[in-house]
Protein backbone atom coordinates (compact mmCIF):
# COMPACT_ATOMS: atom_id res chain seq x y z
CA UNK A 1 0.00 0.00 0.00
CA UNK A 2 1.45 3.39 -0.40
CA UNK A 3 1.77 5.61 2.12
CA UNK A 4 2.59 9.72 1.50
CA UNK A 5 2.74 10.48 5.16
CA UNK A 6 3.53 8.25 7.93
CA UNK A 7 4.52 10.09 10.95
CA UNK A 8 7.48 7.95 12.22
CA UNK A 9 9.06 8.49 9.01
CA UNK A 10 8.78 12.37 9.62
CA UNK A 11 10.01 11.56 13.11
CA UNK A 12 13.08 10.20 11.67
CA UNK A 13 13.37 12.48 8.75
CA UNK A 14 13.28 15.13 11.60
CA UNK A 15 16.57 13.49 13.55
CA UNK A 16 18.05 13.30 10.06
CA UNK A 17 17.86 16.95 9.86
CA UNK A 18 18.17 18.00 13.20
CA UNK A 19 21.14 15.18 14.68
CA UNK A 20 23.95 16.58 12.36
CA UNK A 21 23.06 20.52 12.99
CA UNK A 22 22.97 20.05 16.80
CA UNK A 23 26.20 21.80 17.86
CA UNK A 24 25.45 24.33 15.21
CA UNK A 25 22.15 25.18 16.53
CA UNK A 26 23.36 25.23 20.30
CA UNK A 27 26.20 27.50 19.32
CA UNK A 28 23.47 29.87 17.63
CA UNK A 29 21.07 29.89 20.46
CA UNK A 30 23.73 30.07 23.01
CA UNK A 31 24.92 33.36 20.94
CA UNK A 32 21.51 34.73 21.25
CA UNK A 33 21.28 34.15 25.18
CA UNK A 34 24.32 35.89 25.27
CA UNK A 35 22.90 38.59 23.20
CA UNK A 36 19.77 38.84 25.01
CA UNK A 37 21.98 38.75 28.63
CA UNK A 38 24.15 41.55 27.77
CA UNK A 39 20.89 43.52 26.43
CA UNK A 40 19.10 43.05 29.80
CA UNK A 41 22.60 44.07 31.64
CA UNK A 42 22.69 47.01 29.24
CA UNK A 43 18.57 48.20 29.87
CA UNK A 44 19.43 47.65 33.28
CA UNK A 45 21.94 50.69 33.82
CA UNK A 46 18.88 53.02 32.30
CA UNK A 47 15.21 52.91 32.71
CA UNK A 48 14.39 49.05 32.15
CA UNK A 49 10.74 49.12 31.36
CA UNK A 50 10.35 45.54 30.63
CA UNK A 51 7.25 45.30 28.31
CA UNK A 52 8.45 46.85 25.81
CA UNK A 53 12.51 45.94 26.26
CA UNK A 54 11.08 42.37 25.97
CA UNK A 55 8.27 42.82 22.99
CA UNK A 56 10.73 43.97 20.72
CA UNK A 57 14.06 41.74 21.86
CA UNK A 58 12.17 38.85 22.12
CA UNK A 59 10.56 39.56 18.84
CA UNK A 60 14.16 40.46 17.24
CA UNK A 61 15.31 37.04 18.26
CA UNK A 62 12.04 35.50 16.93
CA UNK A 63 11.89 36.63 13.51
CA UNK A 64 15.38 37.60 12.72
CA UNK A 65 16.48 34.45 13.97
CA UNK A 66 13.63 32.32 12.11
CA UNK A 67 13.48 33.80 9.04
CA UNK A 68 17.28 32.89 8.38
CA UNK A 69 16.34 29.65 9.53
CA UNK A 70 13.81 28.88 7.68
CA UNK A 71 16.02 30.43 4.79
CA UNK A 72 18.69 27.92 5.19
CA UNK A 73 15.68 24.88 5.68
CA UNK A 74 16.54 23.51 2.42
CA UNK A 75 19.90 24.79 1.82
CA UNK A 76 21.67 21.53 0.99
CA UNK A 77 19.42 21.82 -2.64
CA UNK A 78 21.89 23.64 -3.77
CA UNK A 79 24.40 21.42 -4.03
CA UNK A 80 24.12 18.92 -6.54
CA UNK A 81 25.90 15.82 -4.36
CA UNK A 82 24.11 16.98 -1.26
CA UNK A 83 20.83 17.54 -3.29
CA UNK A 84 20.83 14.00 -4.42
CA UNK A 85 21.49 12.54 -1.57
CA UNK A 86 18.43 14.37 0.49
CA UNK A 87 15.85 14.00 -2.27
CA UNK A 88 17.37 9.65 -2.53
CA UNK A 89 16.28 9.98 0.90
CA UNK A 90 12.87 7.55 1.57
CA UNK A 91 10.44 10.20 2.18
CA UNK A 92 7.71 11.68 0.42
CA UNK A 93 7.86 15.59 -0.74
CA UNK A 94 5.14 16.07 1.86
CA UNK A 95 6.77 14.02 4.64
CA UNK A 96 9.91 16.11 3.96
CA UNK A 97 8.42 19.09 4.18
CA UNK A 98 6.44 18.92 7.14
CA UNK A 99 9.77 17.51 8.75
CA UNK A 100 11.35 20.77 8.14
CA UNK A 101 8.13 23.26 8.72
CA UNK A 102 7.95 21.41 12.06
CA UNK A 103 11.40 22.51 13.08
CA UNK A 104 11.62 25.57 12.09
CA UNK A 105 8.15 26.84 12.77
CA UNK A 106 7.35 25.22 16.34
CA UNK A 107 10.58 23.75 17.07
CA UNK A 108 12.55 27.45 16.58
CA UNK A 109 9.50 29.19 18.56
CA UNK A 110 10.27 26.04 21.25
CA UNK A 111 13.81 27.22 20.64
CA UNK A 112 13.72 31.06 21.20
CA UNK A 113 10.88 30.86 24.16
CA UNK A 114 13.36 28.36 26.01
CA UNK A 115 16.73 30.61 25.22
CA UNK A 116 14.92 33.76 25.39
CA UNK A 117 13.55 32.70 29.25
CA UNK A 118 17.02 31.05 30.33
CA UNK A 119 19.06 34.21 29.53
CA UNK A 120 16.79 36.88 30.90
CA UNK A 121 16.27 34.92 34.03
CA UNK A 122 19.75 34.73 33.94
CA UNK A 123 19.95 38.28 33.30
CA UNK A 124 17.41 39.43 35.72
CA UNK A 125 19.22 37.71 38.38
CA UNK A 126 22.59 39.13 37.82
CA UNK A 127 21.15 43.11 37.17
CA UNK A 128 18.97 42.77 40.11
CA UNK A 129 21.15 42.95 43.08
CA UNK A 130 23.82 44.60 40.61
CA UNK A 131 21.78 47.28 39.33
CA UNK A 132 18.98 47.41 41.75
CA UNK A 133 16.65 46.93 38.80
CA UNK A 134 16.01 44.83 35.83
CA UNK A 135 13.38 44.49 32.97
CA UNK A 136 12.66 41.53 34.69
CA UNK A 137 11.72 37.68 33.80
CA UNK A 138 10.64 37.20 30.73
CA UNK A 139 6.88 35.85 30.49
CA UNK A 140 5.93 33.77 27.82
CA UNK A 141 2.42 33.61 28.89
CA UNK A 142 0.92 36.88 27.43
CA UNK A 143 -1.53 37.38 25.00
CA UNK A 144 0.79 39.77 23.19
CA UNK A 145 3.82 37.06 23.16
CA UNK A 146 0.94 34.49 21.52
CA UNK A 147 -0.06 37.06 19.12
CA UNK A 148 3.67 37.44 17.49
CA UNK A 149 4.44 33.63 18.09
CA UNK A 150 1.41 33.52 15.88
CA UNK A 151 2.41 36.16 13.62
CA UNK A 152 5.67 34.38 13.30
CA UNK A 153 4.27 31.22 12.27
CA UNK A 154 2.30 32.81 9.63
CA UNK A 155 5.19 34.33 7.84
CA UNK A 156 7.79 31.59 8.71
CA UNK A 157 5.96 29.73 5.53
CA UNK A 158 7.21 32.30 2.88
CA UNK A 159 10.81 32.26 3.93
CA UNK A 160 10.63 28.06 4.07
CA UNK A 161 8.90 28.37 0.80
CA UNK A 162 11.76 30.61 -0.48
CA UNK A 163 14.75 28.08 0.92
CA UNK A 164 12.84 25.32 -1.64
CA UNK A 165 12.23 27.99 -4.34
CA UNK A 166 15.31 30.19 -4.52
CA UNK A 167 18.51 28.09 -5.62
CA UNK A 168 20.25 30.83 -4.14
CA UNK A 169 20.59 33.68 -1.62
CA UNK A 170 16.88 32.50 -0.05
CA UNK A 171 16.36 34.71 2.81
CA UNK A 172 17.48 37.94 0.35
CA UNK A 173 15.63 36.79 -2.67
CA UNK A 174 12.28 35.73 0.25
CA UNK A 175 12.82 39.66 1.23
CA UNK A 176 13.16 41.22 -1.88
CA UNK A 177 9.73 38.85 -3.07
CA UNK A 178 7.76 40.02 -0.22
CA UNK A 179 8.70 44.16 -0.67
CA UNK A 180 7.56 43.90 -3.99
CA UNK A 181 4.40 42.12 -3.34
CA UNK A 182 4.11 44.53 -0.84
CA UNK A 183 4.48 47.80 -2.94
CA UNK A 184 2.60 46.27 -5.55
CA UNK A 185 -0.36 45.93 -2.80
CA UNK A 186 0.44 49.53 -2.04
CA UNK A 187 0.33 50.98 -5.12
CA UNK A 188 -3.15 48.94 -6.16
CA UNK A 189 -4.08 50.58 -2.96
CA UNK A 190 -3.23 53.64 -3.84
CA UNK A 191 -5.13 54.06 -6.98
CA UNK A 192 -8.31 52.20 -5.86
CA UNK A 193 -8.02 55.16 -3.30
CA UNK A 194 -7.61 57.52 -5.67
CA UNK A 195 -10.19 56.46 -7.36
CA UNK A 196 -12.56 55.91 -5.08
CA UNK A 197 -11.65 59.13 -2.76
CA UNK A 198 -11.57 61.20 -5.66
CA UNK A 199 -12.94 64.13 -4.23
CA UNK A 200 -10.47 64.28 -1.37
CA UNK A 201 -7.64 65.21 -4.23
CA UNK A 202 -6.53 67.81 -6.11
CA UNK A 203 -4.37 67.00 -9.38
CA UNK A 204 -2.75 63.34 -9.45
CA UNK A 205 -2.10 62.42 -5.53
CA UNK A 206 -2.29 65.41 -4.08
CA UNK A 207 -4.33 65.70 -1.11
CA UNK A 208 -6.68 68.61 -0.62
CA UNK A 209 -5.77 71.17 2.04
CA UNK A 210 -8.22 70.66 4.58
CA UNK A 211 -8.07 66.39 3.85
CA UNK A 212 -7.10 66.02 7.63
CA UNK A 213 -10.57 67.80 9.00
CA UNK A 214 -12.28 66.00 6.82
CA UNK A 215 -14.89 62.96 8.51
CA UNK A 216 -14.56 60.32 6.27
CA UNK A 217 -17.63 57.93 6.86
CA UNK A 218 -20.29 56.13 4.56
CA UNK A 219 -20.21 53.48 1.97
CA UNK A 220 -16.92 54.12 0.52
CA UNK A 221 -14.93 54.27 3.65
CA UNK A 222 -17.29 50.73 4.76
CA UNK A 223 -15.91 49.51 1.27
CA UNK A 224 -12.37 50.55 2.22
CA UNK A 225 -12.15 48.83 5.69
CA UNK A 226 -13.65 45.75 3.99
CA UNK A 227 -10.97 45.16 1.80
CA UNK A 228 -8.66 46.01 4.72
CA UNK A 229 -10.56 42.95 6.54
CA UNK A 230 -10.14 40.84 3.50
CA UNK A 231 -6.24 41.52 2.93
CA UNK A 232 -6.21 40.86 6.67
CA UNK A 233 -7.57 37.66 6.40
CA UNK A 234 -5.91 36.45 3.24
CA UNK A 235 -2.94 37.05 4.64
CA UNK A 236 -3.74 35.24 8.44
CA UNK A 237 -5.25 32.51 7.09
CA UNK A 238 -4.80 31.67 3.62
CA UNK A 239 -1.07 32.80 3.04
CA UNK A 240 0.76 29.73 5.46
CA UNK A 241 -1.64 27.00 4.14
CA UNK A 242 -0.73 28.57 0.51
CA UNK A 243 3.14 28.64 0.89
CA UNK A 244 3.00 24.57 2.42
CA UNK A 245 1.09 23.75 -0.29
CA UNK A 246 3.41 25.14 -3.30
CA UNK A 247 6.11 24.90 -1.08
CA UNK A 248 5.66 20.51 -1.06
CA UNK A 249 5.21 20.97 -4.80
CA UNK A 250 8.06 22.43 -5.23
CA UNK A 251 9.95 20.23 -3.49
CA UNK A 252 8.61 17.42 -5.38
CA UNK A 253 9.44 18.86 -8.60
CA UNK A 254 13.15 19.94 -7.61
CA UNK A 255 15.99 17.72 -9.39
CA UNK A 256 18.99 16.53 -8.26
CA UNK B 1 12.54 -5.82 -12.59
CA UNK B 2 13.31 -2.35 -14.43
CA UNK B 3 12.28 -1.55 -17.15
CA UNK B 4 13.65 1.80 -19.43
CA UNK B 5 11.48 2.42 -22.63
CA UNK B 6 12.36 4.98 -24.91
CA UNK B 7 13.31 7.64 -22.87
CA UNK B 8 14.57 10.58 -23.82
CA UNK B 9 16.35 13.70 -22.09
CA UNK B 10 17.42 16.93 -22.61
CA UNK B 11 19.42 19.39 -20.30
CA UNK B 12 17.78 22.75 -20.43
CA UNK B 13 19.24 24.62 -23.34
CA UNK B 14 21.42 21.83 -24.59
CA UNK B 15 21.48 19.28 -27.18
CA UNK B 16 19.74 15.93 -26.35
CA UNK B 17 21.41 13.38 -24.21
CA UNK B 18 19.57 10.94 -24.57
CA UNK B 19 17.24 9.68 -27.62
CA UNK B 20 14.73 6.60 -27.34
CA UNK B 21 16.80 4.80 -25.07
CA UNK B 22 15.65 1.43 -24.24
CA UNK B 23 17.65 -0.85 -21.25
CA UNK B 24 16.57 -3.82 -19.19
CA UNK B 25 18.03 -4.56 -15.78
CA UNK B 26 17.14 -7.89 -14.01
CA UNK B 27 17.94 -8.65 -10.89
CA UNK B 28 20.77 -10.81 -9.81
CA UNK B 29 23.48 -9.03 -11.95
CA UNK B 30 25.92 -6.49 -11.14
CA UNK B 31 26.00 -3.89 -14.13
CA UNK B 32 28.88 -2.54 -15.56
CA UNK B 33 27.80 0.52 -17.20
CA UNK B 34 30.74 1.92 -19.07
CA UNK B 35 30.95 5.18 -21.01
CA UNK B 36 33.08 8.31 -22.36
CA UNK B 37 33.52 11.17 -20.19
CA UNK B 38 30.07 13.31 -20.76
CA UNK B 39 28.43 10.06 -22.32
CA UNK B 40 25.35 10.72 -19.55
CA UNK B 41 26.02 7.22 -17.04
CA UNK B 42 25.27 9.66 -14.14
CA UNK B 43 22.40 11.59 -15.71
CA UNK B 44 21.00 7.97 -17.14
CA UNK B 45 21.16 6.67 -13.43
CA UNK B 46 19.19 9.80 -12.13
CA UNK B 47 16.63 8.88 -14.55
CA UNK B 48 16.56 5.61 -12.78
CA UNK B 49 15.88 6.88 -9.85
CA UNK B 50 13.48 9.32 -10.70
CA UNK B 51 15.87 12.32 -9.57
CA UNK B 52 16.03 13.97 -13.00
CA UNK B 53 12.38 13.96 -15.13
CA UNK B 54 12.65 12.84 -18.45
CA UNK B 55 11.12 14.76 -21.18
CA UNK B 56 9.61 11.78 -23.05
CA UNK B 57 9.18 7.57 -22.56
CA UNK B 58 8.84 5.39 -19.84
CA UNK B 59 10.85 4.11 -16.82
CA UNK B 60 9.36 1.37 -14.29
CA UNK B 61 11.13 -0.32 -11.08
CA UNK B 62 8.95 -3.04 -9.76
CA UNK B 63 5.78 -1.46 -12.27
CA UNK B 64 6.57 1.87 -10.33
CA UNK B 65 7.61 4.95 -11.86
CA UNK B 66 10.18 6.20 -10.10
CA UNK B 67 9.64 10.08 -10.75
CA UNK B 68 6.86 9.01 -8.55
CA UNK B 69 9.59 9.10 -5.89
CA UNK B 70 7.38 7.24 -3.08
CA UNK B 71 9.11 6.41 0.01
CA UNK B 72 7.77 2.37 -1.06
CA UNK B 73 9.92 3.04 -3.87
CA UNK B 74 12.95 4.93 -2.39
CA UNK B 75 12.85 1.99 0.16
CA UNK B 76 14.43 -0.23 -2.10
CA UNK B 77 16.58 2.08 -3.96
CA UNK B 78 20.18 3.58 -2.66
CA UNK B 79 22.78 5.92 -4.78
CA UNK B 80 26.13 6.10 -3.95
CA UNK B 81 27.56 8.99 -5.56
CA UNK B 82 31.22 9.23 -6.42
CA UNK B 83 31.22 12.06 -3.47
CA UNK B 84 28.88 11.48 -1.00
CA UNK B 85 28.68 14.36 1.75
CA UNK B 86 29.51 13.20 5.22
CA UNK B 87 28.04 14.31 8.19
CA UNK B 88 30.14 14.99 11.26
CA UNK B 89 29.37 11.96 13.51
CA UNK B 90 30.77 8.57 13.50
CA UNK B 91 30.38 5.55 11.33
CA UNK B 92 28.08 3.94 13.84
CA UNK B 93 26.35 6.86 14.44
CA UNK B 94 25.48 7.79 10.89
CA UNK B 95 23.80 3.75 10.81
CA UNK B 96 21.72 4.38 13.72
CA UNK B 97 20.42 8.25 12.17
CA UNK B 98 19.91 6.78 8.61
CA UNK B 99 19.18 2.50 8.36
CA UNK B 100 15.58 2.97 10.16
CA UNK B 101 14.86 4.71 6.60
CA UNK B 102 15.77 1.15 5.12
CA UNK B 103 13.26 -1.46 6.18
CA UNK B 104 15.77 -4.17 5.65
CA UNK B 105 18.95 -3.12 6.84
CA UNK B 106 21.38 -5.47 7.68
CA UNK B 107 23.23 -4.62 10.91
CA UNK B 108 25.10 -8.24 10.74
CA UNK B 109 25.83 -7.34 7.50
CA UNK B 110 27.06 -4.21 7.70
CA UNK B 111 29.45 -4.99 10.46
CA UNK B 112 30.78 -7.70 8.76
CA UNK B 113 31.70 -5.48 5.34
CA UNK B 114 33.34 -2.65 7.81
CA UNK B 115 35.23 -5.66 8.68
CA UNK B 116 35.91 -6.51 5.40
CA UNK B 117 37.04 -2.96 4.72
CA UNK B 118 38.87 -2.98 7.63
CA UNK B 119 37.36 0.22 8.88
CA UNK B 120 36.20 1.56 12.76
CA UNK B 121 32.50 2.09 13.62
CA UNK B 122 33.37 4.16 16.17
CA UNK B 123 36.00 6.56 13.83
CA UNK B 124 34.18 9.88 13.20
CA UNK B 125 33.62 10.05 9.39
CA UNK B 126 34.67 13.92 8.67
CA UNK B 127 38.30 12.75 10.34
CA UNK B 128 38.70 9.93 7.91
CA UNK B 129 40.10 10.18 4.47
CA UNK B 130 38.57 10.14 1.35
CA UNK B 131 39.15 6.36 1.01
CA UNK B 132 37.70 5.22 4.26
CA UNK B 133 34.63 7.36 4.33
CA UNK B 134 34.14 5.84 0.27
CA UNK B 135 34.24 2.07 2.23
CA UNK B 136 32.42 3.19 4.75
CA UNK B 137 29.67 4.64 2.44
CA UNK B 138 29.75 1.54 0.66
CA UNK B 139 29.47 -0.72 3.17
CA UNK B 140 26.06 1.43 4.28
CA UNK B 141 25.23 0.78 1.10
CA UNK B 142 25.52 -2.82 0.61
CA UNK B 143 24.04 -3.58 4.28
CA UNK B 144 20.48 -1.68 3.08
CA UNK B 145 19.59 -4.28 0.91
CA UNK B 146 17.81 -2.18 -1.02
CA UNK B 147 16.31 -3.53 -4.66
CA UNK B 148 18.26 -1.13 -6.78
CA UNK B 149 21.61 -0.43 -5.82
CA UNK B 150 23.87 2.25 -7.81
CA UNK B 151 27.50 2.90 -6.93
CA UNK B 152 29.17 5.57 -9.29
CA UNK B 153 32.83 5.49 -9.58
CA UNK B 154 32.79 3.09 -5.71
CA UNK B 155 36.66 2.37 -6.33
CA UNK B 156 37.75 6.16 -7.60
CA UNK B 157 40.21 6.91 -4.50
CA UNK B 158 40.61 3.60 -3.09
CA UNK B 159 44.33 2.00 -2.77
CA UNK B 160 45.32 -1.05 -4.14
CA UNK B 161 44.39 -3.45 -1.15
CA UNK B 162 41.08 -1.37 -0.46
CA UNK B 163 39.76 -2.35 -4.18
CA UNK B 164 40.79 -5.73 -3.60
CA UNK B 165 38.08 -5.42 -0.19
CA UNK B 166 35.49 -3.44 -2.39
CA UNK B 167 35.44 -6.70 -4.83
CA UNK B 168 35.16 -9.52 -2.05
CA UNK B 169 32.94 -7.55 -0.16
CA UNK B 170 30.99 -6.45 -3.24
CA UNK B 171 30.99 -10.27 -4.68
CA UNK B 172 30.06 -11.17 -0.84
CA UNK B 173 26.61 -8.92 -0.72
CA UNK B 174 25.57 -9.39 -4.53
CA UNK B 175 22.41 -11.66 -4.54
CA UNK B 176 19.15 -13.06 -6.70
CA UNK B 177 17.27 -10.32 -5.71
CA UNK B 178 19.13 -7.00 -6.33
CA UNK B 179 20.35 -5.50 -8.94
CA UNK B 180 23.76 -3.79 -8.40
CA UNK B 181 24.81 -0.58 -11.29
CA UNK B 182 28.56 -0.38 -11.43
CA UNK B 183 29.46 2.84 -13.34
CA UNK B 184 32.96 3.11 -13.96
CA UNK B 185 35.94 4.27 -16.02
CA UNK B 186 38.06 1.93 -13.66
CA UNK B 187 37.04 -1.10 -15.60
CA UNK B 188 40.10 -3.15 -14.50
CA UNK B 189 39.36 -2.37 -10.75
CA UNK B 190 35.85 -4.06 -11.64
CA UNK B 191 37.06 -6.66 -14.52
CA UNK B 192 35.92 -9.64 -12.86
CA UNK B 193 32.82 -8.96 -11.03
CA UNK B 194 30.67 -6.94 -13.58
CA UNK B 195 28.58 -8.95 -16.14
CA UNK B 196 26.90 -7.70 -18.08
CA UNK B 197 28.70 -5.33 -19.43
CA UNK B 198 26.28 -1.84 -20.93
CA UNK B 199 28.15 0.97 -23.18
CA UNK B 200 26.66 3.88 -23.32
CA UNK B 201 27.49 5.90 -26.12
CA UNK B 202 25.37 8.55 -28.18
CA UNK B 203 22.58 8.40 -25.89
CA UNK B 204 21.83 4.90 -26.58
CA UNK B 205 23.07 1.91 -25.06
CA UNK B 206 25.73 0.61 -28.02
CA UNK B 207 26.40 -2.61 -26.36
CA UNK B 208 24.88 -4.69 -23.49
CA UNK B 209 26.30 -8.75 -22.96
CA UNK B 210 27.26 -10.99 -20.33
CA UNK B 211 30.76 -11.95 -20.20
CA UNK B 212 29.75 -15.51 -21.27
CA UNK B 213 28.18 -14.09 -24.58
CA UNK B 214 31.25 -11.50 -25.19
CA UNK B 215 33.99 -14.36 -24.74
CA UNK B 216 32.24 -16.95 -26.90
CA UNK B 217 32.26 -14.46 -29.35
CA UNK B 218 35.30 -12.74 -29.23
CA UNK B 219 38.89 -13.73 -28.29
CA UNK B 220 41.96 -11.34 -26.54
CA UNK B 221 44.97 -11.48 -29.28
CA UNK B 222 48.18 -9.98 -28.48
CA UNK B 223 51.21 -10.57 -31.17
CA UNK B 224 53.73 -8.81 -32.95
CA UNK B 225 51.26 -8.19 -35.99
CA UNK B 226 47.59 -6.79 -36.48
CA UNK B 227 45.69 -9.12 -37.14
CA UNK B 228 43.52 -9.79 -40.72
CA UNK B 229 40.37 -10.56 -38.74
CA UNK B 230 40.73 -8.14 -36.08
CA UNK B 231 37.25 -6.81 -34.99
CA UNK B 232 39.54 -3.73 -33.23
CA UNK B 233 42.72 -3.80 -32.42
CA UNK B 234 45.12 -1.13 -30.69
CA UNK B 235 48.70 -1.07 -30.92
CA UNK B 236 50.22 -2.18 -27.52
CA UNK B 237 53.44 -3.27 -25.52
CA UNK B 238 55.52 -5.96 -28.38
CA UNK B 239 52.79 -4.93 -31.32
CA UNK B 240 49.17 -5.28 -31.38
CA UNK B 241 46.29 -5.93 -28.99
CA UNK B 242 43.11 -7.67 -30.69
CA UNK B 243 39.76 -8.26 -30.54
CA UNK B 244 39.32 -11.23 -33.39
CA UNK B 245 35.88 -13.62 -34.14
CA UNK B 246 36.19 -16.74 -31.63
CA UNK B 247 36.13 -19.56 -34.17
CA UNK B 248 37.42 -21.76 -32.31
CA UNK B 249 35.21 -21.83 -28.75
CA UNK B 250 38.28 -21.16 -26.89
CA UNK B 251 38.05 -19.22 -24.17
CA UNK B 252 40.05 -16.34 -22.18
CA UNK B 253 40.31 -13.21 -21.06
CA UNK B 254 38.57 -10.46 -22.43
CA UNK B 255 40.11 -6.95 -21.63
CA UNK B 256 37.05 -4.45 -20.87
CA UNK B 257 39.28 -1.48 -22.06
CA UNK B 258 40.00 -2.81 -25.36
CA UNK B 259 36.42 -4.00 -25.08
CA UNK B 260 34.95 -0.49 -24.59
CA UNK B 261 37.27 1.01 -27.87
CA UNK B 262 36.36 -1.76 -29.88
CA UNK B 263 32.25 -1.23 -29.24
CA UNK B 264 32.58 2.70 -29.46
CA UNK B 265 34.84 3.00 -32.51
CA UNK B 266 33.51 -0.31 -34.31
CA UNK B 267 29.86 0.26 -33.54
CA UNK B 268 28.68 -1.61 -36.11
CA UNK B 269 30.75 -4.52 -36.95
CA UNK B 270 30.66 -5.23 -32.88
CA UNK B 271 26.38 -5.01 -33.30
CA UNK B 272 26.67 -7.42 -36.48
CA UNK B 273 28.92 -9.94 -35.10
CA UNK B 274 26.56 -10.04 -31.87
CA UNK B 275 23.80 -10.17 -33.87
CA UNK B 276 24.50 -12.44 -36.07
CA UNK B 277 25.79 -14.88 -33.38
CA UNK B 278 22.63 -14.38 -31.61
CA UNK B 279 20.48 -15.18 -34.91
Amino acid sequence: MTTVFSPSRVVVLMRHDLQPQMKSLLSGLLAAAGIAFGLMLLTSLGTADSASFHASTFSNLLFIGGYVVSSMAFSELQDEKRGLHYLMLPGSAVEKYVARLLLTSVGWVVAALVTYSVATALGAAVAQPLFGRSPGVFLPTTRDTWETIGFYLITQSAFLFGSVYFRKAAFIKTVAAAVTVALSIALVGLLAGRIAFADLFVGVLQTRANVDQLVITGPRFESVVDAFDAVRTVLLYVSAPFFWVVGVIRLGETEA
Amino acid sequence: MIDVRSVSFAYRKKPPLFDSLDWNLEPGTIYGLLGRNGAGKTTLLKLLTGMLYRNAGSIAIDGIDPERRLPELQQEMLFVSEELPVPPMSISAYRDLYAPLYPRFDDAGFTRYLEGFETDPAESMKKMSFGQRKKALLAFGLATCTKLLILDEPTNGLDIPSKGQFRRVLAGAADDSRVIVVSTHQVRDLERLIDPITILEAGRIIFQHSVDEITSRLRLHVGPDRPEDAVYAEQAMGGFAALVPNTDASTSRIDLELLFNAATVETDRMSALFAKEAS
